[in-house]
């Protein structure tokens, strides 16, 4: 069956992301009709609230899901091959909080301003990405898992800037930041969109034209040097890339965790590990599975909304549980 | 705090130290007058449809007899009984604007530091007429209430409401405001130790009462503190505010009995709901703590032992 629907895989994805994007057009706090979906979208709709509703609400929303799942989903990707370690994550830089400390700063300085809020959690994401990479340069870059650890140190320290500054503020100030922080697609506009996707084409582009150096970085650093691949300029390249996609996701949609960890796993248990066919069927599936989950987080409760990392995590830490427990059962 | 509106701060003081979940059911009693930032309402074109993203604002309404006119609100306005009734549009995280959207009330009403900053400027870019509402005194409420009633057609309703109320705080400011200060601890939370300095809501109904706060000065308005804080500032009355709506564990205080408080049991335990509404209820709220810190003033008038430490 599994080599029957082979040939069709990526047909079925894409017309199982199509069919997905429709779905979640149409679900929301608010019953809208199928048959004024087409009519809203192309043509006109009867009411204003529903042309509000559809295309100033859902329709940024949508296109932010997408974008930002397959963004999450292939830095984790890329990340993951890179580092050889399938436990890589685009937060590893402690983007998130330095995001969270760009978020602080912005709510308690700043509060009038809404644009203060996403460069601010850009530049955060930013300070911590240069003094992760700052360390790794400092161990000349032999060993990625300096990488990992020092993106721990730093995540607690940036952390800990956070907590000091939000014991020191209005009470009000430490609950927006923490809501910030377990993500929503609530902010989505135009300009969110303008600032992730051509981060996201890049990060794709280049990784296809790199696909041979990435796939040869899988087995080892010396059998990539021995193949010819300029193992460090690749390796920065592509922590740069996947730092910058992740910062700008996280300055707009916030902390939505596990999907940069959970969709490869998914991806090379359906796809296979080939970095094109990894990096393809990533952006698909996070794309999918984060507007499912956006659509989820709209609509699972019946008078508000939940944040999506909430889901995220809890949908994500359930699968590597899964997985633990299906690998430890194979070594036994 | 700088940019902290009493009753909200209280309101958010408390959720941020249940780890903002159980402390919003604290929010929907708790909310604010407003200092309407937007342009005016006309006076006598009452708006029909309105959208109340705050509690309190929902209290107020309903004390002016225009409850009718809110078609939705957010989660935790259950006062008076007939709100708990109207449908919901979210809380103090998110609000769910295509529900928003879909009612096309004619104005929205937001509590500045309750109500999500994004979803406000989401609605203000949706073309929605956004009113945005803030409480810092407790005279503040009188403001609202006027603001409130040329909302929705009630404004000799909110004139007589408002005078009343101003009425009842300077009745109450000029019986206690002067008599000789009684040192307090306002126990806002127990673990961890939080209470209230000069910034906070509560300290306005404390300088009605006439006590010194032995935190006053913090420089956080909700400031967590040490029981040995406490304990070294040894102070003559202990108040725990207590929801019926929301229970919570208390400091046991008495493990500290050489505690003047714990010593000669002046440990008072006011409503919450009260006291940390912004609404008309609030005055009442006061003049009970006033009431009962009058007590607590007599009695150590009466047994000047007890006065030292």
């Amino acid at each position: 069956m599994t080599k029957l629907l082979r040939p069709f895989r990526w047909v079925l994805l894409l017309f199982l992301l199509l069919f997905s994007c429709l779905w979640c057009l149409n679900t929301g706090a608010v019953a809208l009709d199928w048959q004024l979906l087409w009519p809203c979208l192309f043509d006109q709709c009867h009411a204003s609230a529903q042309h509000q509703i559809l295309l100033e609400l859902r329709l940024p929303r949508l296109l932010l899901g997408l974008v930002a799942g397959a963004g999450l989903a292939l830095s984790g990707a890329l990340l993951q091959n890179l580092s050889r370690n399938m436990l890589a994550d685009p937060y590893l830089f402690g983007i998130i909080s330095g995001a969270g400390l760009g978020a602080t700063l912005a709510t308690l300085l700043l509060p009038q301003y809404a644009i203060a809020l996403p460069l601010a959690a850009f530049a955060g994401a930013l300070l911590a990405m240069v003094l992760v990479l700052g360390f790794a340069a400092l161990g000349g870059w032999q060993r990625l898992d300096t990488v990992i650890l020092a993106g721990v140190a730093v995540s607690f320290l940036l952390s800990a800037v956070t907590s000091l500054l939000l014991y020191q503020s209005e009470a009000f100030a430490a609950n927006r930041v923490m809501f910030w922080l377990m993500g929503s697609l609530a902010r989505a506009d135009y300009q969110a969109l303008a600032v992730i996707t051509p981060c996201l084409l890049l990060c794709f582009a280049l990784g296809c034209l790199y696909r041979r150096q990435l796939d040869a970085l899988q087995w080892s650093d010396q059998t990539a040097y021995s193949l010819g691949v300029a193992v460090l300029p690749v390796r920065l390249l592509f922590l740069l890339l996947t730092a910058a996609l992740t910062a700008c996701i996280v300055a707009y949609c916030g902390g939505i965790g596990f999907v940069g960890l959970m969709i490869p796993h998914l991806v090379r248990l359906l796809f296979g590990g080939q970095t094109l066919v990894l990096l393809c069927g990533s952006m698909l599936c996070g794309s999918m599975f984060l507007i499912w989950v956006d659509a989820g987080a709209r609509t699972l409760l019946p008078e508000q909304e939940l944040p999506l990392g909430v889901i995220t995590a809890g949908i994500g830490s359930l699968f590597f549980l899964l997985l633990l427990s299906r690998k430890g059962q194979r070594q036994l | 705090m700088r940019g902290c509106s009493g009753v909200h701060c209280v309101y958010t003081a408390c959720k941020s130290l249940k780890i903002a979940i159980t402390g919003m059911l604290f929010a929907g009693l708790i909310t604010a007058p407003p200092l309407f930032a937007e342009p005016a309402v006309p006076e006598k074109a009452a708006a029909k449809r309105l959208v109340v993203l705050a509690p309190n604002l929902v209290e107020l309404i309903f004390s002016l007899g225009g409850g009718a006119q809110i078609i939705a609100t957010t989660d935790h306005a259950d006062y008076p009984e007939a709100a708990r009734s109207i449908p919901r549009v979210g809380n103090y995280a998110a609000i769910q604007l295509e529900k928003v959207v879909a009612l096309q009330p004619d104005l929205v009403l937001v509590w500045d530091t309750g109500t999500p900053a994004a979803d406000i400027k989401k609605m203000q870019q949706l073309g929605l007429k956004v009113l945005h509402f803030q409480t810092t005194k407790l005279e503040d409420i009188a403001s609202q209430l006027l603001q409130l009633g040329a909302l929705v057609g009630q404004q000799t309703t909110a004139q007589e409401l408002s005078t009343a109320y101003l009425q009842q705080l300077n009745a109450l400011k000029s019986q206690y405001q002067t008599q000789p200060p009684v040192s307090v601890f306002y126990e806002l939370w127990d673990n961890p130790l939080s209470t209230i300095s000069r910034d906070a809501w509560p300290q306005q109904h404390l300088n009605v009462c006439g006590v010194k706060n032995i935190f006053e000065n913090a420089s956080a308005a909700y400031p967590q503190v040490g029981l040995e804080q406490v304990i070294a500032a040894n102070p003559a009355l202990i108040i725990q505010p207590i929801s019926e709506n929301e229970p919570r564990t208390l400091v046991s205080w008495q493990r500290w009995p050489e505690l003047r408080a714990t010593k000669y049991k002046q440990i008072i335990q006011p409503d919450s709901d009260l006291l940390h509404r912004a609404t008309l209820r609030t005055l009442d709220g006061v003049a009970t703590l006033c009431r009962e810190i009058a007590k607590s003033r007599q009695f150590y008038a009466q047994v000047p032992a007890a006065s030292g430490r």
